[in-house]
């Protein structure tokens, strides 16, 4: 309390005494523990003082003031006041010092730890900045030894000393454990660390949050010269955020490389799947070609392809996976290449039959299935055989005749284990048209919540049957755009349109 | 629109009424409660259509999900109520050929005792 009281200024207590002495006062003293601290006018050998008076701080007298005056009330109340307004500047006087001590300590922790993050910016990998931040901490909290556990899942693992490796993985694993239980920072002394039996004078352990959980600890091991005190627990705090925020860093960046080496991949997938679904259109004698298709998402489930055989026969399969996206797609590529081996060899029935045994199994276990048609055009006959396993909307158009649909006597692949799909027959002359869609056509939907519907699909094959096959498959899509204007592509779009022509 | 699923059971028959349209971002629900029904022996499951307007590619594989796995447990997964454009949907892929299909719940679940 000493400390205390010489903290404020002489010429306050000067201002005092001055006053009391001009009042007719003999002596003006301030008295600490029974010993004279300060005297005025002068020191004399005995203090002639007979008024007293304690200053109190906290309720507890720390000093008393003492004046040689009349012992009138009016002098002891000019006393006791006095006294009180010393103790109020003492008071002052300590709040000024412990804020301004405050300030001190939070501007060396910004320097220090501005130091920390300037010197671990020179390092190459996130090891050796943790590195070289382990090896500061240790220096700036003043300890014999520091250590960091980082364990982020699936992402940033590692453990670094300084100065040497002090615990083994058990101990500090359940270090870790115990930090990341209590979430808070935890300061053991040499009892209470043997009970974790861990042999230190002391050890401080600051958790670090990183993404949200305490996935990391740095340790404070043996604080030279004794205690950890409140400045060393603010430094080891701002340290510890500090390496937090480094990792969490890191985190981040590897994330997005991750994610950047999966958009990539994404990217490559995306091109092959274009490629499945982008045949060269074949030039068959007698046969106007026209095909494409629309996937509603970055990928479809929808496929078309074109067979030449040696046989002078055209094969064609056009399919829709069951569901959309990446799941579909890839079925779809795995169903193409069932029909692509299938199809040279026999008729469209029995290659339906032969593919609905082999794909059967994969579709079950994925609770898919797939539409199909197929079909197989005899140049030299002129004659289009063909099988429909439940695909619709199919579309013939003879040159003399309305357009009508041809309805799938079977269901699609992958339902049943035995499914048979018969070949029906169709004589396919000049002028005789072909059009097969997928169910994103016709299932389009308007503002109105109405479908595209098959009557206006077959209205508009009806009314565009003269033109070539591809102004008939662009007006198809056209007339479909325009009808569900404003209103997302919901389902994968396909067409394949051939038309008979003179040879 | 959100899909409404009414459940209950008729004598060892559970049949679920769906009201809405019934497409990828609606089968969740009912791909559970098909998983949960088919765990229990018979699996006798009614799937009640008649207040759908509408069934996508994605909700056709869920009912012929729930028709294969009702059929390994020695049950079936059989459907009713089917109004015209789903008639027609179920026509066109022939997936009445692979489905029982009834004209009213109470001849579904009757079927059954059959």
């Amino acid at each position: 309390m000493l400390i205390n009281l010489t903290a404020i200024d002489d010429s306050q207590l000067e201002i005092l005494a001055e006053a009391w002495l001009a009042s007719g006062a003999s002596v003006f003293e301030v008295w600490v523990r029974e010993k004279r601290l300060a005297c005025w006018p002068d020191f004399e050998v005995d203090s002639t003082a007979n008024l007293r008076e304690s200053i109190y701080i906290d309720g507890m007298p720390v000093a008393e003031l003492r004046a040689g005056a009349a012992p009138t009330k009016a002098n002891s109340s000019r006393l006791k006041a006095d006294a009180e307004l010393v103790s109020n500047l003492i008071k002052l006087t300590a709040n000024l010092d412990n804020v301004t001590t405050e300030l001190i300590d939070t501007q060396d922790q910004l320097v220090a730890v501005y130091g920390l993050a300037k010197a671990a910016e020179n390092e190459a990998t996130l090891a050796e900045e943790m590195q070289s931040l382990v090896t500061r901490a240790s220096g700036m909290v003043k300890v014999e030894a520091s250590f960091l556990i980082c364990n982020v899942p699936g992402s940033v693992t590692s453990i670094k000393f300084h100065p040497e490796p002090l615990l083994d993985s058990a101990s500090l694993d359940s270090i870790l454990k115990i930090v990341q239980a209590s979430e808070e920072e935890i300061l053991l002394d040499r009892e209470e660390s043997a009970k974790f039996a861990l042999n230190f004078d002391n050890i401080l352990l600051m958790p670090i949050r990183i993404r949200g959980g305490v996935h990391a600890v740095l340790g404070f091991v043996n604080k030279i010269g004794g205690d950890f005190l409140s400045p060393d627990i603010k430094l080891a705090r701002t340290i510890s955020e500090h390496i937090g925020s480094r990792i969490e860093n890191a985190v981040l960046n590897e994330q997005d490389l991750e994610q950047v080496k999966f958009q990539s991949e994404l990217e490559l997938a995306q091109k092959v799947h274009f490629n499945l679904l982008t045949n060269q259109l074949p030039k068959v004698a007698g046969l106007d070609i026209w095909a494409a298709s629309r996937p509603a998402k970055r990928f479809g489930g929808d496929f078309y392809d074109f067979l030449l055989q040696p046989s002078h026969a055209l094969s064609f399969a056009v399919g829709d996976i069951s569901g959309k996206g990446l799941p579909a797609a890839l079925l779809m590529a795995i169903t193409r290449t069932v029909f692509r081996t299938k199809t040279p060899q026999l008729t469209p029935g029995l290659a339906m039959v032969r593919s609905n045994e082999e794909l059967y199994e994969p579709f079950t276990k994925v609770n898919m299935f797939a539409t199909v048609f197929l079909g197989q055009y005899d140049v030299d006959e002129r004659k289009l055989l063909y099988a429909n396993a439940g695909h619709s909307p199919v579309i013939y158009r003879p040159a003399e005749s309305e357009a009508r649909l041809l309805l799938a006597d079977s269901t699609a692949i992958g339902i049943l284990r035995t499914n048979q799909p018969e070949n029906h027959q169709l004589d396919f002359q000049p002028g005789d048209l072909l059009v097969i869609g997928t169910d994103g056509l016709n299932e389009a939907y308007n503002e109105r919540e109405e479908m595209f519907g098959f009557e206006r699909l077959l209205a508009f094959v009806n009314s565009m049957a003269n033109k070539p096959a591809k102004e008939i498959a662009e007006g198809i899509y056209h007339a479909v755009e325009r009808f569900s204007a404003g209103h997302p592509q919901y389902d994968d779009q396909t067409l394949m349109v051939i038309k008979s022509i003179a040879a | 629109m959100q899909i409404q699923l009414n459940t209950y059971a008729v004598n060892n028959v559970k049949v679920l009424n769906l009201v809405g349209r019934f497409d990828t971002l609606n089968v969740g629900p009912v791909q559970a409660w098909i998983e949960e029904a088919v765990e229990v022996e018979p699996a006798n499951l009614v799937v009640d259509l008649q207040d759908v307007p509408f069934v996508d590619s994605t909700g056709l594989a869920t009912l012929v999900t729930g028709m294969k796995r009702s059929r390994e447990k020695g049950g079936d997964l059989r459907l009713c109520g089917l109004q015209q454009p789903l008639r027609l949907i179920f026509e066109l892929t022939r997936l009445d050929k692979a489905f029982e299909i009834f004209n009213s719940e109470e001849e579904a679940v009757q079927a059954f005792a059959a």
